[in-house]
């Protein structure tokens, strides 16, 4: 698996992981004061703070170094197999393993396989006071998937010893005392969790996948479960159980609201979320460890385990050795760095203000390249039609509307989340922080229920202008409109035109960006003295109707545009139509029918100059003594409204048809030059 | 609606009993696969070993009357066994299940029963079921053998297969059957004297050292 190089910076704390697996980086920053060796309870610190230890890349280092693996004295286990009390259990567990993590990939599954049984059956065979328990095989499936057979095997055979030794002895007895631990602990977290579980005489039961397997069944990806194992292989090893009770109570407002009975809460936990915020659960887990540690557990709880459980003896032997070791510098943790800024600080002040601002500067950059996903997670919630759910404007949960958009939750739960940060949905998150499932409409994801602002995002963000946009640089090249020759056409019109229903998804969307500019329009406009108005590129006609109502002095309303808009429209809705509204097929640059006066809005800015004078002198010919011609059009001036806004619009009007938006003296100049 | 034990009057009104039923036999036989085929009518090779116990749950129609099913699932390993007959007791009926090509899990049906008597309620209706009689090639433990061992526990045998879906909905339906006619059409018949106090909802039994 190839992963990037990954640097944690935090700026919360002053703590700085650095965690390099590249000989050159860390050459460059050996020569630097702040940098020293980690040692082992730095590595265990770092397993609580955010991400852990990153990427598989780095678990394959560090989880090794926890468990006092020498790499290189690790026996050949492929040797020790003999035929062993479990064989048959095993090859059946086996054989059912890893599909979750494999999916597609049948080769690594069945490579995989192979290594697993090796594993564990060269373990069984060594260790032949070993019990093997079903959950075994998932735990050591993670070591394999993120490790190699050969440190997987002695970490194994490590934690059979050890960590999970009580799971491994003839019965279950030991097991059942864990789990009998689980309520007596939440009811030292939180009372009124416990309570009501109690109440509703559910069994521990619930989490027994959970403590025998350290999660390994319970989670689809692979990422998760290794995030949870590079914290249980840096703690104590009842840490699996004190994280249950905190994932039971990180569910307690869920939990309160249901049926309290012993089978809905059974259920309720029978699968987790994927997007769990484990970090800060493995955080509060610390803290109950911390608390509670697990002698006083058992004392509260009255229910011991055996004194000479490893359970119960932890920290073992050799960690301590290994502490003095790393210590002593005799054993050096491979590439694994660790400085914290505090350090710097006292040394260097002004790095770190550098660091900061690069850091944050450097995300402003990042930040603009994510314009992308903004533009694509609009289109899709638009498209989907996911305000129109909400429009009760009650909380609703991700999985609900998921569930009813048939779409994947975890997706939809990110993207709704990103939306809302810009402004787009609502997002309750005041009781379960970000990892909350419930939205609300917001005031902008309200407008997604009107069909105009609906239509204007569909055109917008479609995908003729979206895959279109990555042709900006032949445009740069060129100084040539390139999204018609990026899709094969000489210009975005004729691409238009042999595309109906993108010229259709085109003509709505211009209908819902003028839609709400008409009152203005009207409002500066003069036509009490015209008897014929004729709006050229009128598209769906909509203001040459709105035209015609606000003035019964028009005798003719023409909406004029080419062929394949008209023909378009013949599919609209036009039974309550003003009987003085008609439609005129033609092209601007030709000739268009005689009135005495012409509106065009967003005509002129989709045109050059020559292009734009053409129109004006085709409208000279026809135009009665005394006409008039309105054009509408935004104006790209820094003091006015919307700057920023327009200065796109301006680029999109260029690279989709060399358009522009202008600047008033340079329409003042195309009109008096065209006169 | 009917006021007898296991009416869900106090729950959402969906059914009109509850029904508990549980999967029982070696690891490997097919429990989860025969439980999916009967909840959720699909099978997936993608099957994966089962922890501990869970549950599922299918309502189906039985003489007007809406049966709620809730099925409980447990591990086959041996060891597991500890843990696991604390859900023996509430349930109404037991499937215990071989695998017909695996000679072994058919000869610890014997032990399966054994752990029934000891942890269950005396009434309980089992049937036994010998699955994966899509594979005849592979087939060891041949159909006369299942009928007798059945015949000699006077319970009920069925071959199925989960994967092609043979016989499952009938062996899950003739047991409600067989519970609802013990239970519910007939609750006082001295046989069944423990019969109403299974139809409360009871909880698994509680394990000894569980805490206040």
């Amino acid at each position: 698996m190839k992963e990037p190089n990954y640097i944690n910076i935090r700026s919360s704390n002053k703590d700085f992981l650095c965690c390099l697996n590249h000989d050159r980086m860390v050459h460059n920053l050996r020569g630097k004061r702040f940098i020293h060796e980690v040692d082992i309870e730095g590595l265990k610190r770092c397993s609580m703070t955010e991400f852990g230890f990153v990427n598989s890349a780095l678990r394959k280092k560090i989880w090794p170094l926890l468990l006092d693996i020498d790499s290189d004295h690790i026996i050949n286990h492929h040797n020790a197999i003999v035929e062993h009390k479990d064989t048959d259990q095993v090859a059946k567990d086996v054989e059912r393993s890893m599909w979750r993590f494999t999916k597609g990939k049948s080769k690594l599954r069945d490579q995989k396989r192979a290594e697993l049984t090796r594993i564990i059956n060269a373990i069984l065979s060594l260790h032949p006071q070993l019990h093997y328990f079903q959950g075994y095989h998932e735990i050591g499936s993670i070591l394999l998937l993120v490790t190699n057979e050969t440190l997987s095997f002695a970490m194994l055979e490590r934690l059979s010893l050890y960590h999970i030794n009580d799971n491994m002895l003839p019965s279950f007895s030991e097991v059942s005392k864990l789990l009998s631990l689980v309520f007596p602990l939440l009811s030292l977290l939180d009372n009124q969790t416990y309570q009501f579980l109690n109440d509703s005489q559910v069994q521990s039961m619930f989490t027994i996948s959970w403590i025998l397997t350290w999660f390994a069944h319970n989670f689809d990806e692979l990422e998760n479960i290794a995030r949870l194992y590079d914290y249980f292989l840096s703690s104590h090893p009842l840490s699996p159980l004190y994280f249950s009770v905190v994932l039971i109570n990180h569910f307690k407002s869920n939990l309160l609201v249901l049926e309290c009975s012993y089978d809905v809460v059974h259920s309720f936990f029978s699968t987790l979320p994927e997007d769990l915020p484990l970090d800060k659960l493995i955080k509060q887990t610390q803290q109950l460890l911390e608390k509670v540690p697990p002698k006083k557990l058992q004392e509260k709880s009255k229910i011991s385990l055996l004194p000479e459980s490893p359970m119960c003896t932890y920290p073992y032997q050799w960690m301590k050795a290994m502490t003095l070791k790393s210590n002593g510098g005799e054993k050096k943790p491979f590439n694994v760095y660790k400085f914290s800024f505090y350090e710097m600080e006292n040394t260097n002040n002004t790095s770190k203000t550098i660091e900061e601002d690069y850091y944050k500067k450097q995300i402003e950059l990042i930040e603009i390249t994510q314009g992308a996903y903004r533009s694509r997670c609009l289109h899709l919630v638009t498209k989907l039609n996911l305000s129109a759910l909400l429009a009760d404007e009650k909380p609703h949960s991700v999985d609900e509307l998921a569930k009813k958009l048939r779409v994947d939750a975890t997706t939809l739960h990110k993207i709704m989340r990103a939306l809302s940060t810009i402004g787009v949905f609502k997002h309750h998150d005041q009781v379960d922080g970000v990892s909350s499932r419930i939205f609300s409409q917001s005031d902008l994801s309200r407008m997604l229920n009107n069909s105009f602002t609906r239509d204007a995002i569909l055109y917008k963000s479609g995908d003729c202008l979206y895959n279109g946009c990555s042709d900006i640089g032949e445009t740069l090249k060129t100084g040539k409109a390139s999204v018609g020759s990026g899709k094969g056409y000489s210009t975005i019109w004729e691409y238009f035109w042999d595309n109906p229903s993108e010229l259709s998804l085109f003509e709505k969307g211009m209908t819902g960006l003028t839609t709400p500019l008409i009152p203005y329009f009207l409002g500066m406009a003069d036509f009490s003295k015209f008897q014929i108005v004729v709006d050229l590129g009128g598209s769906q006609g909509i203001l040459i109707q709105e035209i015609l109502k606000e003035n019964k002095n028009i005798k003719k309303g023409i909406n004029f545009d080419v062929l394949e808009t008209i023909e378009n429209n013949k599919k609209l809705d036009r039974t309550n139509v003003d009987s003085r509204f008609s439609e005129v097929v033609g092209s601007f640059f030709e000739q268009v029918p005689v009135a005495d006066c012409y509106t065009m809005s967003k005509i002129i800015h989709d045109w050059d100059v020559i292009k734009s004078k053409q129109i004006l002198e085709t409208i000279g010919r026809s135009i009665k003594p005394n006409g008039k011609v309105y054009i509408f059009d935004l104006i790209l001036e820094k003091d006015r409204d919307f700057y920023t806004y327009r200065t796109w619009i301006d680029i999109d009007l260029w690279h989709s048809c060399n358009g522009r938006q202008r600047t008033e003296k340079e329409y003042q100049d195309l009109s008096s030059s065209a006169d | 609606m009917s006021n007898t034990g296991t009416t869900a009057s106090n729950k959402s009104a969906a059914y009109d009993y509850l029904i508990k039923l549980l999967l029982i036999g070696d690891s490997g036989v097919g429990k989860s696969c025969l439980l999916l085929r009967f909840s959720e009518d699909s099978f997936t090779p993608s099957f994966i070993t089962t922890i501990g116990i869970d549950f599922k749950i299918r309502t189906i129609e039985l003489e007007g009357k809406r049966i709620k099913l809730q099925i409980w699932d447990t591990a086959g390993q041996e060891r597991f066994r500890t843990i696991t007959t604390a859900y023996y007791r509430g349930a109404m009926g037991i499937l215990l299940v071989y695998d017909v090509t695996d000679e072994k899990s058919f000869g610890n049906i014997r032990n399966w029963i054994r752990n029934i008597e000891q942890h269950a309620t005396e009434s309980v209706n089992k049937m036994l079921i010998g699955n994966k009689c899509d594979l005849p090639e592979k087939k060891v433990v041949d159909s006369s053998r299942g009928k007798a061992l059945a015949d000699e526990y006077g319970i009920k045998f069925l071959e199925t297969s989960a994967k092609n879906s043979i016989n499952v909905e009938e062996a899950f339906i003739s047991l409600a059957k067989d519970i609802k006619k013990r239970m519910i059409d007939t609750p006082n018949e001295p046989n069944n004297q423990t019969g109403n106090a299974q139809l409360s909802d009871t909880a698994p039994a509680k394990q000894k050292n569980c805490c206040k």
